[in-house]
């Protein structure tokens, strides 16, 4: 009896472990096609790839491989780095662009350049050719995609009822637009009776208030140039002083919302819907119609109104900064065909397999109308996993593209037409950049300058630091905490660039 | 003498005895009324969070404050519902934390127990290993790759095996297996049990208490995990219920852009009814269990 008991027990083990890790294998498809693995961060907020996608099924014929995605989850770039750190290399891997990580597998020849594949990449080659900064001596390891590069979605925006209400037009200089936030905060908007709102919140950290510093003459979004043309950071400009003297005084007349710095997107809107604040500074675009039916089921009669950013007494404006940060998609040593990696890579970033996976199978997902328009036909975008009302398929986004970059809005999108108005509106206020990429030296210490910039630039605004005492110590200690180095990579960047 | 002790001995217990009433009282005035505060401050999260999700989307838009909601409304709670990835993460959950939770409980209870004993060679040795690892941990990067060597990448099982053994709690159920007389085990051992009747028989039944607790640590500590599932779960459909969660109130510029079912597109109100829905089987349970906790601890640290 003991023994049975005993014989038993360790039966029973040994056939948990047996199964549990007969269970952990990962079958092998066996379509003869090449196993292409793809490592990425993707779209996190796409629905799961099914088994039988038709849409990948197709990817696959044109392009002759067994697609097998490993998407992490959201914000799990840890996840990425500790893959290649521990020499599980998938074909392909998409990295941060301008990180501290992807810059470690170029110096560490884990990626392969592409140089020799160009030939037969015809639309990474031509990506490549725009963005011929990304080459390390003169070898390319990647396809850079760079986010908000081109288009913006950031814009100062407003309501129409407390326009109204107050009597104001909508602002287009600093003058105009303090004397709006003034009759914001003065002249009862909400019609409650009693002082209880702002002129503008924002969502913490700063960057939101940029505005001030170009409309008073900062030129580029990452760094100025200084009279003999040399680059300097935005506070040793004197336009950032001017600026700074601007929005001290807002705050000094209760202007700005006193706890912006504790807003996150939620809470920033929610200020806004509620009426406690006139501004605030959103993502537009396809946000559009959420932002104003929100605010409409509060007010019914406001309208969301969004605008230029306002001009500086010497006629300089903007407002968001040209991105340069993104995702670095790269084939790895771990591949055992690059070149049939690089193709298909090629195919996934031409236009062909853009339609593919925003619009579908042609007589399948969608139809075109007599007058050039789409008809998507749900039942079937459904079934191979496509988003609702005629959003795009799981790998459509997070992988070498994001709808912004592609101006990319479904037909049947509410208010489509004022949400690429409102792109169009905020990318003319886009500001470009003195260097285009991130220099070695900033992703070191950029963390710590960024700090000191951020506590410099509160203290000036709420008036703990005069500004001409702020500015002199944020020069001194961002200087010497890494600034310097920084400005050696740029002023040595900005010298090559010209 | 002694009646004059008597007499002066009567007026000094009675006023310490009133003076101790008083500041007593006060105490347990300023007591009660302290840990209420605390006890409200660690509630309102979870009470905001309830009604957040019982509110309808435009109440919610008006209010700042979400102490009570006028009217209810359960539309975030259909809404999830219908969220096919909320049953399979739910699912992948339930399953992780009852096998997991059984697998830990079984594997700790072996190994306490031999290392419980004085008989067994090299115990101090292998004891001496386990903690080392408690306290010099080897990093991610060795634990990623043995994950992946061992073919669970991607599988529930990752979630399960590699932290099976907690070695926490493996310190206290040795501690308690240290507390049970050894003249138990030889008495049924002269009646000609063996080891492993005398683990069954007599041993577990003794430990419910360690067990109980050891098993809701593992339970909880399975139920709240993500990051692993991060670390070595790359296909959705086998998300648990934390990422699921995760991935619902993760505010990105991927999530602002994306072009299918984006959270940021989400009101708050379904937000937090996902929320209560991953909270409320664990809270529920909880309850139950709570004083094992204390007590568990307790046997295994004085036994130590």
């Amino acid at each position: 009896m003991r023994r049975t008991v005993r014989f038993g027990i360790v039966a029973l083990l040994f056939a948990g472990t047996v199964l549990a890790l007969g269970a952990a294998g990962q079958p092998e498809a066996a379509t003869g096609s090449y196993p292409l693995t793809w490592l990425t961060v993707g779209d996190t907020a796409a629905r799961a790839l099914g088994d039988e996608d038709r849409v990948l099924a197709t990817i696959e014929d044109i392009t002759g491989v067994n697609l097998q995605m490993q998407i992490v989850a959201e914000g799990g770039w840890d996840r990425v780095n500790v893959a290649i750190a521990s020499g599980d290399l998938p074909d392909i891997v998409t990295g941060q662009l301008a990180s501290a990580a992807t810059n470690q597998w170029m110096r560490d020849g884990i990626l392969v350049p592409l140089n020799d594949y160009l030939p037969q990449l015809p639309h990474i080659a031509e990506r490549l050719e725009e963005e011929s900064w990304t080459a390390v001596d003169g070898k390319f390891y990647g396809y850079p995609f760079v986010n908000q590069k081109s288009t913006t979605n950031a814009a100062l925006t407003t309501r129409s009822d407390w326009l109204e209400n107050v009597g104001k037009d909508v602002p287009t200089t600093l003058e105009e637009f303090r004397a709006v936030l003034r009759a914001f905060v003065n002249d009862d908007p909400n019609r409650s009776g009693r002082a209880d709102t702002y002129g503008i919140t924002t969502q913490g950290p700063i960057g939101a208030f940029n505005w001030a510093f170009y409309a008073y003459g900062v030129q580029y979004g990452d760094w100025a140039l200084d009279d003999a043309g040399n680059p300097i950071p935005h506070h040793e400009h004197p336009g950032f002083r001017q600026g700074m003297v601007f929005l001290r005084s807002l705050w000094d007349e209760g202007l700005i919302d006193a706890e912006f710095m504790l807003n996150d997107r939620n809470l920033m809107e929610e200020k806004w819907y509620q009426g406690r604040s006139g501004y605030m500074t959103p993502a537009l675009f396809r946000h559009v119609s959420r932002l104003e039916s929100n605010l409409q089921a509060i007010s019914p009669e406001a309208g969301l109104v969004y605008h230029s950013a306002p001009i500086g007494p010497e006629g300089h404006s903007g407002h968001a900064v040209t991105g340069k940060g993104g995702m670095f998609t790269a084939i790895t040593i771990g591949s055992r065909d690059p070149q049939k990696a690089a193709e298909f890579l090629d195919f996934f970033v031409s236009p062909e397999g853009f339609d593919l996976l925003t619009l579908g199978i042609e007589g399948i997902h969608f139809e075109r109308t007599a007058d050039g328009g789409i008809n998507y036909i749900e039942e079937e975008r459904v079934r191979d996993n496509f988003a609702a009302n005629g959003w795009a398929h799981p790998l459509a986004w997070g992988h070498v593209r994001w709808p912004l970059s592609e101006n990319y809005l479904p037909m049947t999108e509410p208010a489509r037409d004022r949400a690429i108005d409102s792109v169009e509106v905020a990318t003319a206020d886009q500001v470009p950049n003195l260097i285009p990429y991130v220099t070695q030296a900033e992703i070191e210490y950029g963390g710590v300058v960024d700090e000191i910039y951020e506590e410099l630039f509160l203290e000036m605004l709420i008036g703990r630091k005069g500004v001409d005492e702020g500015i002199a110590e944020l020069s001194r200690r961002w200087r010497n905490q890494g600034g310097d180095r920084i400005m050696e990579d740029v002023i040595q960047a900005y010298r090559e660039l010209q | 003498m002694a009646d004059r002790n008597e007499l002066s001995a009567v007026p000094t217990f009675r006023q310490s005895r009133l003076s101790r009433s008083r500041s007593d009282s006060i105490f347990d005035v300023v007591n009660y009324a302290f840990l209420t505060v605390i006890g409200l401050v660690t509630l309102y999260p979870f009470w905001e969070v309830l009604i957040i999700s019982l509110s309808p989307y435009d109440l919610y838009l008006a209010r700042t404050f979400h102490l009570i909601t006028e009217r209810v409304d359960l539309s975030s709670y259909r809404f999830i519902m219908g969220m096919p990835g909320l049953w399979s993460s739910y699912r992948v959950t339930l399953f992780v934390t009852a096998l997991g939770t059984a697998l830990s409980v079984s594997l700790t209870t072996l190994t306490g127990y031999v290392l419980s004993k004085d008989y067994i060679r090299g115990r101090r040795v292998i004891m001496f290993l386990i903690v080392f690892t408690m306290l010099f941990s080897g990093g991610l990067i060795p634990l990623y790759i043995v994950v992946r060597q061992t073919g669970l990448m991607n599988t529930v099982w990752a979630l399960m095996v590699p932290q099976a053994i907690l070695t926490f709690n493996l310190i206290i159920m040795r501690n308690f297996f240290f507390s049970i007389p050894d003249s138990l085990e030889e008495s049924a051992r002269m009646d000609g049990a063996g080891d492993v009747t005398v683990l069954v028989r007599i041993v577990l039944p003794l430990s419910m208490p360690v067990i109980s607790t050891i098993a809701l640590f593992y339970a909880v500590q399975l139920w709240n995990d993500f990051f692993n599932a991060v670390m070595y779960i790359s296909d959705r459909r086998k998300w648990p219920l934390q990422l699921f969660l995760r991935a619902m109130l993760f505010d990105s510029e991927a999530s602002l852009q994306s072009g299918s079912d984006d959270p940021s597109l989400l009101g708050q109100p379904i937000k937090m009814a996902t929320v209560m829905a991953a909270m409320i089987p664990i809270m529920l349970v909880y309850p139950f269990f709570q004083r094992y906790f204390v007590r568990g601890i307790m046997i295994g640290a004085v036994k130590g």
